[in-house]
């Protein structure tokens, strides 16, 4: 059932899948951002504490990521065409670790202990 | 490091010894590092797993390793302020050059640079088939056999590591610092180590004979001190916090010195009482029978009330036979003590002095004696 509904969403598979893949990357690439970028570590707990155990370069060339991105779209611009062809947005350095961490929290919860983190409305 | 997480999550294996009623705890020393772990005796199997899960296979994760780190600089910080282990590190690391020089409080420079990868090469290089010793108490050898060995016998046969030698060299530490009181220490190797029972047992006398403290007494004034170095100084010197005999001895080698903290203005005169003190300890006739009979009933019992805690037998097991081989018994350990005669003592204490002088001051350190004089007095006699 899951396989099923894996080849449902396969870019390689479905051409559907493939056109929304191509216009993701062609967004990404724009501003110079990969899709990791995107994830807020203000909307979910679990994305700051991965991003706490993530070495060191590896957060800095994100935030220096998002700084460029910033800065481009207060000026209404976009990446210039050279840089954005070295662009990849599809690159991943926060699934693993943010599987990793929700996996403790589920096996935390499961084991009847505290959450270390939780949720407080500002 | 030692107890965090290995495939199980730190969280599981916290759980696993919460749900068997258990205690771990792990101990670096200089010469073998320890693990333990004590619960019912139910609970064996999942004691054993558990421990050789932890030994074999600790993930170091990057932020466990950091979160360790940060609290072991909290540590150091405290430590400075306990004079007495600051002192007995700075006379291993100043008397003896070579491995037994490393000291056991990391410096500020080996603990920024220590990483996982680090840790990781440790436990593949170190923790070979034939440098392992498990040990237990309250159980049968088949048992522990049964359960240990599918789990361990996979373990590869590393190189026979060739010991690096130590040698001891002698030599003067000092660290300056404001504290109303100043701490010293005057050290002495002593041959033969573990690996030389009779000196072993001899030195243990010794430091039981001459004893000390500190002179604060929870029972009264003058409650408890029996002890030579009590009689003889604390009573006397009022300006003395504490004065004290320690020993530490290790395979091939040992120390045995006297560590005092006093006021900082008596502190060349405690110097003086506690070379003298050494010297008269090498002298024919200074010590009575009646002593040297109190040291050993001293020594004898609390090797004995020692042995009756199980986690204690467990470790001392596991020490004599990466020491020795095999395991000694208990009798045959007392009854070396009830061997050391007068003579012995007072041989084994010109010997002793006869070596290198190290010595570690705390404090105000200008009014020390200067390293020469001190080590003049031993040689004159």
């Amino acid at each position: 059932m899951s396989s099923f509904l894996k080849s449902l969403l396969d870019p390689k598979k479905n051409p559907l899948a493939a056109m929304h893949m191509n216009s993701v990357s062609k967004r990404l690439r724009r501003y110079g951002l990969r899709y990791d970028d995107l994830y807020d570590p203000l909307y979910d707990l679990d994305v700051k504490e991965a991003l706490n155990r993530l070495p060191r370069e590896i957060v800095d060339a994100r935030n220096q990521r998002l700084k460029r991105a910033l800065d481009l779209s207060l000026k209404h611009e976009y990446l210039p065409e050279d840089l954005q062809k070295m662009q990849t947005p599809f690159r991943s350095y926060l699934q693993d670790m943010l599987a990793l961490v929700k996996k403790e929290r589920a096996e935390r919860e499961a084991l009847g202990a505290l959450p270390l983190y939780e949720r407080t409305i500002p | 490091m030692a107890f965090k997480s290995t495939n199980r999550s730190h969280l599981r294996v916290v759980r696993e010894v919460e749900a068997i009623g258990g205690n771990t705890s792990a101990s670096a020393s200089r010469e073998c590092m320890t693990y333990t772990v004590d619960a019912l005796k139910t609970y064996v199997p999942e004691m054993v797993e558990l421990l050789i899960d932890c030994v074999r296979n600790p993930a170091f994760m990057d932020w466990e390793v950091n979160e360790e780190v940060q609290k072991i600089k909290a540590e150091l910080e405290e430590v400075l302020k306990n004079p007495e282990r600051l002192i007995l590190e700075a006379v291993h690391s100043t008397g003896y050059s070579g491995p037994l020089a490393n000291p056991l409080l990391a410096s500020e420079t080996a603990i920024d640079g220590l990483d996982s990868s680090i840790l990781e090469e440790f436990v593949t290089e170190n923790y070979k088939g034939n440098r392992i010793v498990v040990a237990a108490s309250g159980i049968e050898n088949e048992e522990l056999l049964q359960i240990a060995e599918p789990l361990l016998s996979d373990l590869p046969v590393g190189p026979q590591p060739k010991e690096p030698k130590s040698v001891y060299v002698g030599g003067d530490f000092r660290r300056r610092s404001d504290s109303p009181s100043t701490h010293f220490a005057l050290a002495f190797e002593v041959t033969g180590g573990w690996n030389n029972e009779k000196d072993s047992v001899t030195l243990t006398v010794m430091q039981m004979l001459m004893g000390g403290g500190s002179s604060f007494s929870a029972g009264g004034p003058g409650k408890g001190m029996h002890s030579r170095l009590y009689l003889r100084v604390l009573n006397e010197y009022q300006q003395m916090h504490s004065f004290s005999a320690f020993n530490s001895i290790f395979n091939n080698t040992g120390l045995f010195g006297i560590y005092g903290s006093t006021s900082s203005d008596f502190v060349s005169k405690a110097v003086d009482i506690a070379a003298e003190e050494l010297i008269l300890l090498a002298t024919e006739g200074s010590v009575s029978r009646l002593m040297i009979k109190r040291a050993q009933e001293a020594t004898k019992s609390a090797v004995l009330m020692n042995l009756e805690s199980r986690m204690i037998v467990a470790e001392d097991i596991g020490r004599q036979i990466l020491t020795y081989g095999e395991r000694k018994s208990v009798h045959s350990f007392l009854k070396m003590v009830d061997e050391v005669e007068l003579q012995d003592i007072t041989n084994m204490a010109k010997k002793i002095i006869s070596s290198p002088l190290t010595m570690a001051s705390f404090g105000e350190v200008l009014q020390v004696p200067n390293y020469e004089s001190v080590s003049r007095k031993f040689h004159a006699k």
